[in-house]
């Protein structure tokens, strides 16, 4: 089965494990615990046109400035995910200068933008056009939540066939 | 065995203890040629030679073959956490896997506690933010409070000069009339002119401070009557030219549509409205003229006035449909500020929106749109208020009140009783039949709406009309809960009374 490596990136505390949790283990953990360093998980999915494949999940430790290492970990990566806190703005800018930073060393492989916690709805602070005028027109971005699942599953597809495009 | 060969094993268990190592030989493929050290403490107990060890371990996937890499602490999916260290050995690889987990624990704690307090202190900055905001909010909140009781101050105090000037003049004209027959110079005709027009002016004052106290408390509600709109445009006219050309202003008047419609509306408030826009337009235009366009289209009645006048400056446009502000340039001009406010909210009430715009080439023009829907009036004056229908008993408590509309209401064709009180009301009610009853709310210690309801309750089937000083709207709900068919308010212009007369007929007539 062919596989393909893909990264988590973004600031901490967005809610990258809770979103690889519920992408393959389909669970959600609502305390919160930092990851340190990498943790790596893979999960076999079905294409579009029904060939398999296995994706190496790495979900990097979140980080506002990326780091020779955090770059280091994004080697032989086909494609990542940044995610932002839908209720802290600054982490969807955090998010803007983490695809630079990855842009300047992998220009090739594609990203998609994922405004998570859309559920805590008394405390949103990106909207939908907030989120359109900061990202730009060009760039793809959904806004999901880990806790119910909502538009995960989406989001991981969208990456793995603009990565299937790219390649 | 030497003591430095023994030192030497000694030391490499206790690395080995540590580290717990696990080392693997990969081919080019990443597939097990050889595995040593500890490999089942990171879950990879089951890898053999031969497997591909990406399978196991999916953090391989994406690595060229002899690419040299150190990756640390690296997160199983058996929840080990490795340095991994990949590099190539000839024509294999070599991947050395040395334990985290300690390292891990004791950095996660730390960084645990940091992003914690790194929360923590945005949600204290936000919520330092929101009582700032919320502080700010207070602070303008009492600014607005104390400009608004400063105005109603300069209100109550320019209020006072309104009051006391006609009613000086109400006062002379009164001292001269009662010295008439000794000054034969003086006309007492004149004087009587004269009492008139201030008496008429503290009415509207009064009227109109009543209209915004009403409007403050969201107590004022409309009263629907019918009106000829061609009627209408007359009244207009005859009441704004001669005034214009005592200014020296030309007063045009413009229609559009079907002028002729009855339409229904609150008369008296539409009536207060133009009058309102029109004086501020004469009051404040020097030279050249003053328009009133009307049109009504598809149950929609279009007002607007323009002016020559000098227009409303950018700043004063915030504020001018406030209450208690005056133009800048009104001076000494009589008013109590209050007129533009209150037609604005009378608008609104009516359903529809007052806007100032500048008139192409100077000047200014306020217009609104309102609902007016057409109603069918076959014959909309008191004489064709059917034959056995033109008895009246009017009970009011006010002498005056009593005289003026008994001899109006005469004039118009009625005949006319009246009553200052409830027993006095049963004793007329009992000898003289009376097809329509016209009762005021407040009757000093009697209630006029239960004077209503026992009419009602004692059979009275005729129409009944509830009128009232007050404009407040539980007056009217409670006239109306008490039978009344209609609710006008005190002082009503007798065509106005005599249209809703009319109307409680038809309605009567449609029902039987």
């Amino acid at each position: 089965m062919e596989a393909r490596k893909i990264c988590v990136l973004g600031d901490f505390a967005t809610g990258k494990t809770s979103l690889v949790a519920r992408f393959v283990h389909e669970r959600f953990f609502a305390a919160y615990q930092t990851t340190v360093g990498v943790k790596v998980d893979a999960k076999d999915v079905v294409r579009a046109d029904g060939r398999p494949r296995r994706l190496a999940i790495w979900d990097v430790a979140g980080t506002g400035t990326p780091t020779e290492l955090f770059l280091r970990y994004l080697r032989g990566a086909s494609g990542y995910l940044l995610v932002a806190d839908a209720t802290r703005a600054d982490t969807l800018e955090r998010a803007l200068e983490i695809r630079a930073a990855v842009e300047s060393q992998l220009p090739a492989i594609p990203g998609v933008y994922l405004v998570n916690k859309t559920d805590l709805e008394e405390r949103q602070e990106l909207d939908e056009m907030r989120v359109a005028r900061l990202v730009g027109a060009s760039e793809s971005w959904l806004r999901a939540s880990a806790r119910t699942g909502a538009n995960v599953g989406r989001a991981f597809a969208l990456l793995l066939e603009r990565m299937e495009r790219a390649a | 065995m030497s003591d430095s060969f023994v030192t030497a094993r000694h030391l490499r268990k206790i690395l080995a203890d540590q580290l717990r190592p696990c080392f693997v030989v990969l081919d080019q493929g990443f597939c097990v040629v050889q595995i040593s050290g500890d490999a089942s403490g990171y879950g990879y107990g089951e890898l053999s030679p031969g497997m591909d060890c990406r399978e196991q371990m999916p953090f391989l996937i994406g690595l060229a073959p002899g690419e040299a890499i150190h990756l640390p602490m690296v997160e199983m999916a058996s929840g080990a956490a490795a340095d991994a260290l990949l590099a190539p050995a000839g024509s294999a690889q070599g991947l050395l896997l040395t334990d985290a987990s300690r390292e891990r624990a004791a950095r996660r704690l730390a960084q645990q506690e940091a992003n914690e307090t790194r929360l923590l202190l945005r949600e204290q900055q936000q919520l330092l933010e929101s009582l700032r905001v919320a502080r700010d909010d207070l602070e303008s909140r009492n600014q607005r409070a104390a400009e608004a009781s400063l105005m109603k101050s300069r209100f109550i105090a320019g209020l006072s000069h309104e009051f006391r000037t006609p009613l000086a003049a109400i006062l002379s004209h009164v001292a001269m009339l009662a010295d008439v027959k000794r000054d034969s110079e003086w006309s007492s005709g004149e004087s009587a002119r004269l009492i008139e027009s201030n008496a008429n002016h503290l009415l509207s004052l009064v009227e109109t401070v009543l209209d915004q106290a009403s409007l403050e408390l969201g107590q004022l509600s409309l009263n629907p009557v019918p009106l000829r709109l061609s009627a209408f445009c007359r009244e207009m006219e005859a009441m704004f030219e001669h005034l214009a050309a005592e200014q020296g202003l030309e007063f045009r008047f413009h229609r559009r549509g079907d002028l002729q419609e009855w339409i229904e509306i609150d008369a008296t408030r539409l009536r207060q409205v133009v009058i309102n826009l029109i004086g501020n337009a004469i009051k404040y235009t020097d030279r050249g003229f003053v328009a009133l366009i009307l049109s009504w289209e598809r149950g929609r009645l279009e007002v607007a006035v323009s002016d020559t006048g000098p227009g409303v400056s950018e700043a004063a446009r915030e504020r001018i449909f406030l209450p208690f502000q005056r133009a800048d340039h009104a001076g000494n001009k009589r008013g109590a500020g209050l007129g533009l406010a209150i037609s604005a909210q009378l608008v609104e009430l009516m359903g529809g929106n007052l806007k100032l715009e500048d008139r192409p080439g100077g000047g200014s023009v306020f217009g609104f749109t309102i609902p007016a829907p057409k109603i069918d009036v076959a014959a909309p004056l008191a004489a064709s208020v059917g034959g056995p229908e033109r008895r009246i008993l009017l009970v009011d408590d006010s002498d005056d009140i009593r005289g003026l509309y008994s001899r109006l209401l005469g004039k118009a064709g009625f005949t006319v009783d009246t009553a200052a009180d409830e027993p006095e009301a049963w004793g007329r009610f009992e000898t003289q039949r009376p097809d329509i009853a016209i009762i005021d709310v407040y009757l000093k210690e009697w209630e006029g709406t239960a004077l209503v309801r026992r009419l009602r309750a004692r059979g009275f089937t005729g129409g009944i009309v509830s009128w009232s000083a007050s404009s407040l709207r539980e007056d009217q709900q409670r006239a109306f809960d008490a039978g009344a068919d209609a609710f006008v308010l005190k002082p009503v212009e007798i065509s106005v009374l005599c249209a809703t007369l009319t109307d409680i007929a038809r309605r009567r007539a449609a029902a039987a």
